[in-house]
């Protein structure tokens, strides 16, 4: 990897944060909804005294231009601003916010993996068969349930039903393990807290499987078209004719190839995942970015919302880098 | 062994550890867990108007004045109160009360709390958005360490000086004086049952019980003295099936804002409880008088005759709601006016009214937030029944109320709440403006801005009345229903009473264990 790829994407991701700044910058103040007005609500013992001081307060009564300046000044230096609504550091609050994320798109992936791969490379290795035609109808239905319903069903049945998993949530309330991290599972790995681990994963399962589900079934089917290209090609038939033992064949020779595409998938899934999901967080009360974006929306909270934003911008640009490196780890013939 | 090896062994190790010593149980704690739809945005007393700061602040924090879950006017923390003038109140406070933090309340700390909030600024610089609940509370003097005078601008009724003093909770001088609010928020101190330990304001609050709590109000139902449980934590669930669902999951004890289509499946459920109680919530149609064809009574007279009140109560509540027929006072209501006569649903002569007002071809929008979505909409198809083509538009609140306020939409369905029956509800528009409807009558706004102040029982509500005649014939918004306020427990929970202001009051509730 050339030092002049780096500095490209490095020259990339500053443009593309710029303009993601400008944009949700000015699209938050054309939007309709005074944050002041929201903030303080409307009757007779607010004053527009009061709502202006409010304003000068939180340095709302400047031009947008010298807003603007402040926003991308503060994003130099690493300071987010404070936010309107919650008056603490917009960092601070997605440094609480982004573990959470983080945890649910990870498990979300390994289920997404673990589900998707080994059913779309039967479904290959049995093209046409009934497993095949069974497997792509599951695939459909997988992708197409909404995930609140989803959610609300595994709830229902793991929940209510067995009893055995919690329904909402990341831990139990007095389980919460010392911050490292801010995974709780990590965490509590690290100061070998069993119960916290316990309840951790316990409270993971549910989301994660609802999340991860959607992602399963696409990936099964990009497993399946991608072993199928693959199995027919020359050194697979060479493999076959040399006598090779068909698990070496599929495992060591046609599966590797065929996963290629699946560095694409993870980094659309990962960059979606880590945006976090609304739904998934609004149904089973996790606490991630998503629904503290939707919040912070709702209540007009400029500085979390570009904060956030921002964030994510990031994140993807960052993740769109790993995927180009992670390509041409595996595939040496793309060179950066 | 190999790195690989290694690492798996080192895994599997760890997760024996763990979850060998997750076999190992807790002391069993009597722990109530509580949904809440949102997050709450501070522990200020003075510095919110939201029912879910509420729930939580009033665990923590304790009033001079409450209300029963009944609807009663008790006295709290205060002992007992005289009036010395017509806009002179004095409280007693009871003796040994004392905060989270061991200083002992005294009348220094509730003139401070309240002169908080009804001094304009009072708030560093910013005046308190609970000022408007404080009628025309004044100022707080402290005469002795156990006796506080409210001054008030203008004469009211005990009633509503008593309401007034259950709006804010007392808060330590000392302590807030010393710490700032930014400390404050982080680490309150009330005289409340519970005192909080843990507070993460977008996904749960932990409060413990504090051991020394004077007891509570004698009047509310229950044993007096601290709290049963040893902690309650409220947590953020915003999803209203995930709220029932976590109830009959056991990993909630308590949920409220119970939808109406979801009762059937508590009620089937044998391990949850459901509970109700009349609301203090109307939702209304609220028309822009200032537009025609509103601005013509008959028009909105027509139309309140169009809407079947007892079908949308039936249809959409499952009958947990009561239905207002477009009076202007509420089961609560200090004051209520039996000779007005309740709008029945009358669609043909709804149609002969449009006809008589030159509005047979009546088109228009209602305007909602997605709640009230429903009622809108089955408000607009009773309307298309009658020949009006009306519509329903859903908008995100904060862009809907600035457009309603500056007049430019036409009808909305909204809500607002009275929960201290004040008959000067904030719907009715007066000098304040806080109207949606921008109605303004010379005679209904001097009745509005006169009747609080006259001391005469009997003379002030007939003032009130005579406003409410007004309103009635003018219409310039129509009341629909009050939904009750349905909650649901776990059948463990014990002692908890749904309160119609939506108060969760956790001192007397108590859980078995499972």
């Amino acid at each position: 990897m050339s030092l002049a790829f780096l500095i490209h994407r490095l020259v990339q991701l500053i443009v593309v944060t710029f303009v993601i700044a400008l944009t949700v910058f000015a699209v938050l103040r054309l939007t309709p909804g005074d944050p002041v007005e929201l903030m303080m609500g409307r009757d007779e013992a607010v004053t527009q005294a009061d709502i202006d001081r409010k304003r000068r307060a939180l340095g709302l009564d400047r031009p947008l231009h010298v807003q603007f300046i402040a926003f991308v000044g503060g994003l130099v230096t690493g300071d987010l601003g404070m936010s309107l609504v919650q008056q603490r550091p917009v960092a601070t609050l997605l440094r609480d916010r982004l573990p959470a994320t983080i945890e649910l798109a990870v498990a979300a992936m390994i289920v997404s993996f673990v589900i998707g791969i080994p059913v779309g490379v039967v479904a290959a290795l049995k093209q046409n068969s009934a497993v095949d035609r069974l497997i792509m109808s599951l695939n459909f239905v997988g992708l197409s349930l909404p995930s609140f319903w989803q959610g609300i069903m595994l709830i229902l049945l793991f929940g209510v039903v067995l009893g055995w998993l919690p329904s909402l949530g990341r831990i139990s309330f007095d389980l919460v393990p010392a911050r490292i991290t801010g995974l709780y599972t990590v965490d509590a790995l690290l100061t070998l807290d069993g119960r916290a681990l316990q309840s951790a994963l316990a409270h993971l399962v549910l989301p994660a499987l609802t999340a991860g589900t959607a992602y399963a079934a696409i990936i099964a089917r990009v497993v399946r078209s991608s072993m199928l290209e693959v199995m027919r090609q020359d050194y697979i038939r060479t493999a076959w004719s040399k006598g090779l033992r068909p698990r070496r064949i599929v495992f060591g020779h046609a599966l590797r190839n065929a996963l290629i595409p699946m560095i694409t998938i993870a980094g659309l899934e990962a960059g979606s995942l880590l945006s976090g999901s609304v739904v998934i967080e609004t149904v089973f009360s996790w606490p991630g970015l998503g629904r503290m974006v939707v919040q912070s929306i709702q209540g007009r909270d400029y500085a979390l919302v570009q904060g956030a934003v921002v964030l994510l911008c990031v994140l993807y640009v960052m993740i769109s880098l790993v995927v180009d490196v992670a390509y041409s780890i595996v595939d040496p013939r793309v060179r950066w | 062994m190999n790195l690989r090896s290694s690492m798996r062994l080192f895994v599997a190790a760890t997760l024996v550890v763990a979850f060998a010593a997750a076999g190992v149980a807790s002391a069993q704690e009597k722990v109530v867990r509580i949904a809440m739809s949102g997050p709450i945005t501070t522990f200020d007393p003075a510095n919110h108007r939201s029912r879910i700061n509420e729930n939580v602040i009033r665990n923590v924090f304790d009033s001079l004045v409450t209300v029963t879950p009944a609807g009663d006017t008790v006295l709290e923390m205060a002992e007992s109160v005289e009036q010395i003038d017509d806009t002179t109140w004095e409280f007693r406070i009871r003796d040994g009360i004392r905060f989270h933090n061991g200083d002992p309340l005294t009348a220094a700390d509730v003139a401070f709390s309240f002169n908080r909030v009804v001094v304009e600024g009072a708030m560093d610089g910013q005046t308190s958005p609970r000022k408007a609940l404080m009628g025309s509370l004044e100022r707080v003097e402290e005469v002795d360490p156990s006796t506080v005078r409210f001054h008030l601008a203008a004469p009211e009724s005990e009633l509503r000086v008593l309401t007034s003093a259950v709006f804010m909770q007392v808060m330590p001088k000392d302590y807030f004086e010393r710490v700032g609010i930014e400390e404050f928020v982080r680490n309150p101190v009330g005289a409340g049952p519970f005192r909080v330990v843990e507070a993460d304001f977008q996904e749960r609050i932990v409060l413990e019980r504090f051991d020394d709590y004077w007891g509570g109000a004698p009047d509310l139902a229950g044993e007096p003295g601290p709290a049963r449980l040893d902690r309650v934590v409220f947590l953020v669930v915003p999803d209203a099936s995930a709220r029932v669902a976590a109830l009959r999951a056991g990993d909630i004890d308590i949920i409220q804002d119970v939808l109406a289509d979801q009762i059937p499946v508590i009620e089937s459920d044998t391990n949850v409880v459901l509970k109700q109680q009349q609301g203090t919530n109307p939702v209304f149609l609220a028309f822009t008088v200032t537009q025609p064809p509103f601005d013509d009574p008959r028009v909105r007279r027509a139309i309140a005759h169009a809407i079947d009140y007892d079908l949308l109560v039936d249809a959409l509540f499952g009958g947990r709601a009561d239905a207002l027929y477009g009076l202007p006072y509420t089961w609560n209501s200090e004051v209520k006016h039996d000779g007005l006569e309740p709008l029945d649903y009358d669609p043909i002569a709804a149609m002969a009214m449009l006809r008589a007002a030159g509005s047979s071809n009546l088109a228009f929008t209602i305007d909602t937030i997605s709640t009230w979505r429903l009622v809108a909409e089955a408000v607009a198809q009773m309307l298309q029944d009658v020949g009006v083509d009306a519509q329903v538009r859903i908008w995100d609140q904060a862009a809907l109320t600035p457009a309603v306020q500056a007049g430019e939409r036409q009808a909305m369905v909204f809500t607002w709440g009275n929960a201290s029956g004040n008959p000067a509800w904030p719907q009715f528009p007066n000098a304040s403006g806080t109207g949606y409807t921008h109605w303004d009558d010379a005679e209904f706004r001097e009745l509005m801005q006169r009747a609080p102040g006259i001391v005469d029982r009997g003379e002030r509500e007939a003032v009130f009345r005579r406003a409410y005649e007004i309103h009635h014939e003018q219409l310039p918004l129509i009341t629909l229903l009050v939904p009750r306020a349905v909650e649901a427990t776990s059948a463990r929970v014990s002692g908890f009473e749904v309160h119609p202001g939506g108060r969760v009051n956790m001192h007397r509730v108590d859980i078995q264990p499972r």
